[in-house]
Order: structure tokens, then sequence, then C-alpha cells
């Protein structure tokens, strides 16, 4: 099975919202980071993974299964962690570890309750009485106790401490590297990804702007510091994401992917220098392509 | 699977079965002590004794219908609270999930259900009933359970639904109702007739009315009778 | 001795890694046999994706520092002496190619920098 998660056309619509024509190929034992600005469609898209929503078109493979004609059997393998708590606050955490693992045929108990004593969960207290850092504990704890073969995680670490934060990724980069299990994480903490993802797919206002390895997204996009400010070379191999005055009226700054050194000849040609070839984070990058496919749109 | 919908819904039900298990106890009981009293009256114990089921009738369909209302709220509150997400999430069909829960339920109501049969026993052992009057405990029993299950079985569907559908509907009923009513009040003078259906003798005729799926609600409730 | 791998950095994550192992293992910080962390163990520590432990100890066994043997973990392999000095002088370079490149950024001329650079040379041995 190449990929873990296959999406073609899917489209949905919600009042306003809107998705549409989302093509989602999440290669099997990958580490995807679904990055989006809040709004964006990130959790929609997840609920229409995961049979919750309907889809107004297009097709969904979950791990091989059709969505919805095989949901069981794909949710049977899926760990999934929801943006919000969706456990019974009821019940202790580990009643609801007990309840939980009656559902699933590959839930391992031994390893649930040591897991559950590494992140110091106490056994007998009410899941509505943990802490905001526990119940992202244990929700993990039990997506990760199915054994699954494809965790889907939604915001998993929004609002935590940075302890708690290393203690989730911690628990799930080690899962990973035990089983090659294939993790979907959405998440707009673009920092936080930036270290733990192979794969990542930018979505935007209901659309997805771009989907590629993590080296590709962020290696050739650079920012060039210019002294002058020349046209933009028509025939240049680069796209221009994006161009600013630099606030000290010497040049121009401009963002542009697929940038390679010999391409500076470009701007001596317009009398124009390149002063500076900077790289950019994971975070910048995303800021940059959200601007400029913003800008198309438009 | 199941045992764990059975402990869970125990948990989210229980602070409802309770007082509806001591209801369902104490009612057959209380309405028996009454008709022990009217039991020794000189003069004709026998109407008497009817005449004081007669007021207690009524209770027991009314304590079917609420309970079975009640528990199938109960077993639905969890899932409402989280908005369906947990169990959307679980790796079954819904139909199962949906029977399984249902299932949990019904044998949570044999609680108060069982306690009611013991009541009416109870009641009728310790009361010597007149000449002309029997008492007709295990039909009631069997009454009983029926009403609740049916009472149980209606809410539960309509409770499995979202809460907007529920909403819907129930307003739906109102307005069907209270509009209806009001309409066949204006219509009836205008066309000068009388006798109109209103919206309550139809929701009558097609729910109560044999064979109505209500039917066991409006039958003889009585404890003892001729 | 794996502080500061960067995730911002230019340089991917695993190149990172391997240098730093790389350092370690010319430097003799690492003796012949000695067992590298487990995949599973750094990928944890660190917080990045095993896939790119596992690219970066693949590369340092090309290149022959170490020897992945399946299921027991990743050890050092003796390092001849000429492949320590390659690997020093790879890494002196490596510094003073930074150097030029940021000495650029500022506008500092070549012949400044040369001149620095002997002048803090001979403070370092004084």
């Amino acid at each position: 099975m190449r990929n873990a998660i296959e999406t073609r056309g899917l489209s949905y619509r919600a009042g306003s919202f809107e998705l549409r024509d989302v093509e989602l190929s999440v290669p099997a034992g990958s580490i995807y980071g679904f990055l989006g600005p809040n709004g964006a469609g990130k959790t929609t898209t997840i609920r229409l993974l995961l049979g919750m929503a309907r889809p107004a078109g297009g097709a969904i493979r979950l791990l091989g299964h059709e969505v919805p004609a095989e949901l069981p059997a794909a949710l049977a393998r899926i760990g999934y962690v929801p943006e919000r708590p969706h456990v019974y606050g009821a019940l202790t955490v580990a009643e609801a570890m007990r309840y939980h693992g009656a559902f699933w045929p590959d839930w391992d108990g031994a390893w649930a309750d040591s897991l559950r004593r590494r992140f110091d969960l106490p056994a007998d207290r009410r899941v509505s009485r943990l802490s905001k850092g526990e119940t992202g504990k244990l929700l993990i704890l039990l997506a990760l106790g199915q054994r699954p073969e494809l965790l889907v995680l939604d915001e998993p670490t929004d609002g935590l401490d940075p302890m708690v934060r290393r203690d989730v990724l911690t628990a799930v980069l080690d899962y990973v590297a035990e089983t090659g299990a294939t993790v979907f994480i959405s998440s707009h903490l673009v920092h936080e990804l930036e270290r733990i993802c192979d794969w990542v797919g930018v979505i935007d206002h209901g659309r997805l702007v771009a989907e590629l390895p993590i080296d590709a997204f962020k290696s050739g996009v650079k920012r060039i510091r210019l002294a002058g400010a020349p046209p933009e070379p028509s025939d240049a191999p680069f796209t221009v994401l994006s161009r600013f005055d630099d606030g000290l009226a010497t040049g121009e700054t401009w963002v542009v992917r697929g940038w390679q050194d010999p391409m500076r000849q470009y701007f001596t040609g317009a009398g124009a220098t390149v002063r500076d070839v900077v790289d950019l984070d994971l975070e910048e990058v995303f800021v940059e392509l959200l601007r400029s496919s913003r800008h198309a749109v438009r | 699977m199941f045992q764990q919908m059975l402990l869970s819904g125990w948990r989210s039900s229980r602070w409802v079965l309770a007082p509806f298990a001591v209801a369902a106890l104490g009612l057959p009981l209380l309405a028996m002590r009454t008709a022990g009293t009217a039991a020794r009256e000189i003069y004709a114990p026998g109407q008497a004794v009817l005449m004081v089921m007669e007021v207690w009738a009524p209770l027991f369909p009314a304590l079917a219908a609420l309970l079975g209302i009640a528990v199938a709220l109960a077993m639905w509150s969890w899932d409402h609270g989280g908005r369906h997400v947990y169990a959307l999430s679980l790796p079954l069909p819904r139909w199962r999930y949906v029977l399984m829960k249902m299932g949990a339920g019904a044998a949570l109501i044999g609680l108060p259900v069982g306690l009611f049969w013991i009541g009416s026993l109870m009641g009728v052992w310790s009361v010597d009933l007149p000449e002309g009057v029997r008492a007709y405990p295990l039909a009631l029993g069997l009454r009983f359970l029926l009403a609740t299950a049916i009472a149980y079985a209606a809410a539960f569907a309509l409770a499995a639904g979202t809460k907007r559908t529920v909403t819907w509907l129930l307003i739906g009923l109102l307005v069907f109702v209270v509009g209806g009513s009001l309409i066949v009040d204006v219509i009836q003078p205008l066309l000068g007739v009388d006798g109109l259906p209103t919206p309550l003798d139809l929701l009558d005729a097609a729910l109560i009315d044999w064979p109505g799926p209500f039917h066991v609600f409006g039958g003889n409730w009585m404890l003892v009778d001729v | 001795m794996f502080e500061g791998v960067d995730a911002r950095s230019p340089v991917p994550l695993y190149e990172q890694i391997a240098a730093r192992i790389r350092v370690a293992v010319a430097a003799r910080e690492f003796a012949e046999g000695d067992a590298l962390p487990s995949v599973r163990q750094l990928a944890a520590s660190l917080r990045v994706n095993p896939a790119t432990v596992v690219q970066a100890y693949r590369d340092l066994e090309r290149e022959g520092f170490v020897e992945m043997r399946h299921g027991a973990g990743t050890f050092v392999r003796a390092l001849p002496e000429s492949k320590r000095t390659e690997e020093r002088t790879r890494q002196a370079r490596r510094l003073v190619r930074d150097l030029i490149a940021e000495a650029a950024r500022m506008g500092i001329g070549v012949d400044a920098l040369a001149e620095a650079l002997r002048a803090e040379l001979e403070q370092a041995h004084a």
C-alpha cells in the first residue's frame, strides 16, 4: 500500500465554508504535516477522512479501504486524537482505558498501562478532572494503545505547555520508530512540525495549496536582498513569490522559489546586485507560500 | 464490548434509575395499602376498592413512560455531550453500536421493572380483598413491562439522532398540535360544522387506538378489578 | 553532543546529526566498537523523525564511520588515521568557508579578513 491516506477531488460545503478539490496523498510510513492557518479547513478535512461528515464529492481511501463503504475496517487500524477531548468525562482514566480497549482488536493493555505510568496519569482520577495537559496525554495514550498503523492527530499539542508537548511528541516518535506507522498531524504550529515531518501539505481557505517532501518545500525558497529595484525578469527560471521594499530605500527584498546561485546574472543584467541570499525556515516558507497563493487567487 | 457498554450505561443512568426504582417498588405497594384500607369498609367494600384503584391506575402508565424516556435519554447523554465524536470514531458500524447501547439500556431498565413486579406482588399478598374483586398483579406487571419497553424504544430512537433533528421534531409536533387546534377552532364556526377532528384526536387515533404503537398506554391499568 | 541541532538551518537535519558524529569519531570521542544511540532513542530524545536518524546513520555507514548491524544497533568502526585527518581537514575548510561568507555579508574585504585571522591566531598562541 503506497499511500496511507488518499483523496481525489474531495469537496465539501457547509454554510459559507467550502473545501474544493482536495487531493491528498499521504505516503505510508511517513510523518505528514498538514499545515494551515486557523479556519483553513484542517479539522473539516480530518472529519471527512474519518467518515464523520459527508463530502459533497470526491473519493477517500484510508489504508486501502474505501470510505465510507469500509469505514469500520479502516478505523480498526487508525488512532485518532481529535482537537477537543471526546472521551466520556465521568469515567476515570483506568475506566476510560478499559472502555476504549474493548473496541479495538489490537489493543495492548499492558503497554497502554506502561504509557499511563510514563505520562504520570493517575488511574483513578476522573477524566473531567484532568488538566488540559493530562487530557492531551490521555488522548495520545488511547490512540497509541490501539497499536494503529495510522495516527491521525488534529492539533494534538495545541494549548499544551512545552513539557507536555515534548512528552506527547516523544511518545509518538518512539512508536513510529518501533512500528513504522504513518502519522498525519495537523497543526498551525509550524515550528514544532519542522523537525519531525517528512512531508508537508498546506491548506488555505479550503484549497490544498502545496504538497511535497519537506526538504523540497524548504529548499529552493530563498529571500534575496537586492540593491536596486529591477523589474521581474520574464524569462527567469525562478518564481517570485513576493517582493517588498527594504525600508532602507536602497533596495528590495524578494522571496523567490526555485533559486539557484548562478541566477544572480539575471539581476546584474538589469543593473541590480544581489547583496544576500537567505534561507527561510519552514514557518517563513509557509507564510510566503500562503501570501503568494492568496495573491494569485485574487 | 457489551460489558463496557453496560458499565458505561450504568454509570450514566444510575442516578436516574435510583428514584425510578424506588417509585416502581413503592407505587403498587402504596396503591394496595390504600386498597386495603378501603377493603375494610362495611358498606360495598368492593366498590370502594375499585374507586381507589381508579385513582392509582393512571400513575402506572405515567411511570412506565417516564422511566422509559428517562433511561433512553440517560443512555445517550454522554454521546450528546461530545457531539457523538467518540462513538463515530469507534471501529464498528453505527447500527451495531446503537443496537448494543439499546440492549444495555434495556437490561438496566429491567431493575425498576422487576421492582414493580415485586411491589405489585408484595402489595397484593399483604391485602385481603373483598368479594367480587380480584387482583391482577401479573397482568399489570406485563403491561408495565410492555409500556416501558415501548416508551424506551421510541425515546431511544429519537435520542439517537442529533439534538437538531430531535428539536425540530418536537417543534414540529408542537406546531402540529397547537397550530392545528387553533385552525380547527377557527374553521369550525366558519364552516358552520362541529366535531372536526383536532390534532390531538388524530394523534390519539394514530398512536393510541388499536393498532397504534402506544395502545398499551390507553388500556386497563387497574391492579384490582372485577 | 546533539544540542543545537537546528531544524531551521538550511543544512538538513540528517546531515547535522551525521556531521556531529563524524567530528566525534574523528576526535576519538567514540572508541572503536562503541554503540551509537539507537534510532528510537535518538529520534525520541531529539524529537526528530526516526527516518532522519536512519538516514544519518546510513550516510555514516556509507562513508565508513559506522557499521549498522541488523538487530544489534549501530557501532563505530576503527577509523584509519588518513580518514581522521581527511575529516579534520574537511571541518576546517567548512569553518573557513562559513567565515568568508559571513565576512562578505558584512562587507569585510579579503585582506582585512586575512589580517584579522593572522592577528587572532597570534594571540591564541601567545
